[in-house]
């Protein structure tokens, strides 16, 4: 009788410890992430998005590498390249009362017909009515970020040209924290989805470089019934 | 052993199984059983009372399909519709179906919409990605409190618009007071952000422990291998356990059919997701399971305009929810529940 009742106990024992659910044994959540992740294999999805982008790997950061795309800004700036307007420096027409085309140039040599609205269109409107409401006067200028001899490129503290695709660069020389965030996923927002491969929101996709504060504005909706139902109890 | 035994609901053999079980160890014996559709139903054992209960019941039903069915005043696609609702009625439960059953159930509801309503719906039974375990973590230093995620959720999920049932909730509370839901208000209505006050929000968190889960008296509810707590709103009963089980208020009821205008229904659909629901069955928050199983963010992280939201892979290191998840400053809520919450809440 007692060898029998040993025996069940064993059994009991023995069957309350197995356990069947495989996601139980790690403890935690942590460990089992950690674990599971250890073989990880990536997931690739097509890119239904209309997002033109780079899959150039954006890698300042030797030691980690970051390996998600960008989406292309010049294709989103009105009339790039801007040296169609932009023909002579801005000191230049300055002396000649602020005119882009000079008399010589009214002759349009090598211009075609199809290209006059390249620069006819925003001839009178151009874009006079930016005003620059990022840091203060002493911080920056226009020239902080442009060269009025070069254009077509953002440039650099230190006057290197920077293409208008990796924008990113320019704002990093100030703001290094934010950058840091930013390649590592922790400030911008991903584009195409969780999977590979990642394409990230630039700097200036979210925040306008001539006046970068997120603005207050009102909620997007009212939720009415949620008032009336508080209101009720 | 556990296999033999047969009950209306599948919970019916697992409280016959943890009986056997030693009663202070957490009952680990294999508790599903592996019949479905017709067999779930018809195939199981049970008491007279019950019998009776749900022959009248099935009699009911199935002599209203078979008279339109076999009626010879009835059109081709009245007959169809019930022979459609007929079958659908039958069904098992969802997360017992082969994938053949689950493509089924799928085909069917899609054709019965087409029937009912002249429209195509594209609906799918996608099931989880390998090595994955979907995560989200919040930034509570950029919410701003817009609402444009709440906005993107009820279009993408097919909320009912009327009752303004929602799956987020925006809470802004005051700075220093600590997060003290009770002190937060969900309804304001003015110039965001608010002077000295924060915003954070709130939805399905998809517990890796998830209370809802153990307290469904049908198995209704459940955590899918990639992490996701679906719910399938054929085999719900809409007791309502699992909305008292939530400690984070993730669950939402529909007390009244929902209603969604035809032009705007989202007809990218799952099962399992943001199909369109009934009246007296749970609903919540899927991390958009018809868009993160095809590799796409949630539509609440895709409208946020601050980028405080985050969705990605657990299980890829080099995900930006790992790098949040180990360098930032990060913390969870009511973590000394023990529910482990997939919901990570981080500050700049």
């Amino acid at each position: 009788m007692q060898r029998f009742l040993y025996i069940i106990i064993i059994l009991t024992t023995l069957f309350s410890c197995k356990t069947e659910d495989p996601e139980k044994e790690y403890g935690s959540l942590h460990k089992r992430i950690e674990h599971k992740s250890e073989h990880y294999k990536p997931f690739y999805v097509q890119n239904n998005s209309e997002i033109e982008y780079d899959t150039v790997q954006v890698a300042l950061d030797t030691v980690a590498a970051h390996h998600f795309g960008i989406p292309k800004r010049t294709s989103m700036v009105d009339s790039y390249p801007c040296n169609k307007c932009h023909a002579v420096s801005i000191d230049e027409l300055k002396s000649k009362g602020g005119n882009f085309v000079t008399p010589k140039d009214k002759a349009h040599e090598g211009v075609t017909a199809k290209d006059c609205k390249s620069c006819h269109e925003y001839l009178k409107k151009s874009h006079w009515n930016i005003s620059l409401n990022h840091a203060d006067d002493n911080a920056m200028n226009c020239a902080t970020c442009h060269n009025q001899d070069e254009m077509n490129n953002l440039s650099s503290l230190t006057n290197k040209n920077i293409n208008f695709n990796n924008s990113y660069q320019i704002c990093s020389q100030c703001h290094s924290t934010q950058f840091n965030e930013w390649k590592n996923g922790a400030h911008g927002k991903q584009l195409t989805g969780w999977g590979e491969p990642k394409v990230r929101q630039t700097c200036v996709g979210c925040h306008n470089p001539h006046d970068p504060a997120i603005k207050h504005r009102w909620p997007s909706r009212l939720n009415t019934q949620m008032i009336e139902q508080r209101d009720l109890e | 052993m556990g296999n033999n035994i047969k009950k209306w609901f599948s919970i019916g053999s697992k409280r016959v199984v943890n009986e056997s079980c030693d009663s202070d160890k957490p009952c680990s014996c294999k508790s599903e059983k592996t019949n479905d559709g017709f067999d779930q139903v018809l195939n199981a054992q049970t008491d007279r009372r019950n019998a009776i209960q749900k022959l009248t019941a099935g009699l009911l039903i199935g002599a209203g399909a078979v008279s339109s069915s076999c009626s010879v005043s009835k059109s081709d696609e009245a007959k169809e519709q019930s022979d459609l609702d007929w079958e659908e009625y039958f069904k098992g439960n969802y997360k017992l179906m082969t994938d053949e059953e689950k493509q089924n159930t799928v085909d069917r509801l899609t054709r019965s919409y087409e029937l009912r309503t002249g429209k195509k719906i594209n609906m799918s039974a996608a099931g989880p990605i390998d090595d994955v375990l979907y995560g989200y973590a919040f930034n509570i230093s950029k919410c701003q409190g817009y609402m444009d995620c709440i906005n993107a959720c009820v279009e993408e999920n097919n909320q009912d618009r009327e009752s303004q049932m929602q799956y987020i909730r925006i809470h802004e509370i005051e700075k220093g007071s600590g997060i003290e839901f009770k002190n937060g208000d969900d309804t304001y209505y003015h110039e965001v952000p608010a002077a000295n006050h924060f915003y954070i929000g709130t939805q399905c968190f998809h517990c890796d422990n998830p209370p809802c889960v153990e307290v469904c008296p049908v198995q209704a509810t459940w955590k899918e291998k990639d992490g996701i707590v679906v719910i399938d709103y054929d085999w719900c009963i809409g007791c309502r356990y699992c909305m008292a089980a939530c400690p984070y208020d993730g669950r939402r009821f529909n007390w009244k059919t929902p209603e969604v205008p035809e032009e705007e229904v989202n007809k990218n659909q799952h099962y399992l997701g943001n199909r369109l629901r009934k009246q007296g069955v749970m609903e919540k928050c899927t991390f958009c399971i018809q868009r993160s199983r095809n590799g796409k963010n949630p539509a609440c992280v895709e409208a946020c305009p601050t980028g405080a939201r985050v969705f990605g892979n657990l299980l890829d290191p080099n995900s930006d929810i790992r790098w949040i998840i180990e360098n930032k400053k990060v913390f969870r809520l009511k973590e000394e529940l023990g529910t482990e919450p997939k919901f990570w809440y981080y500050m700049d």
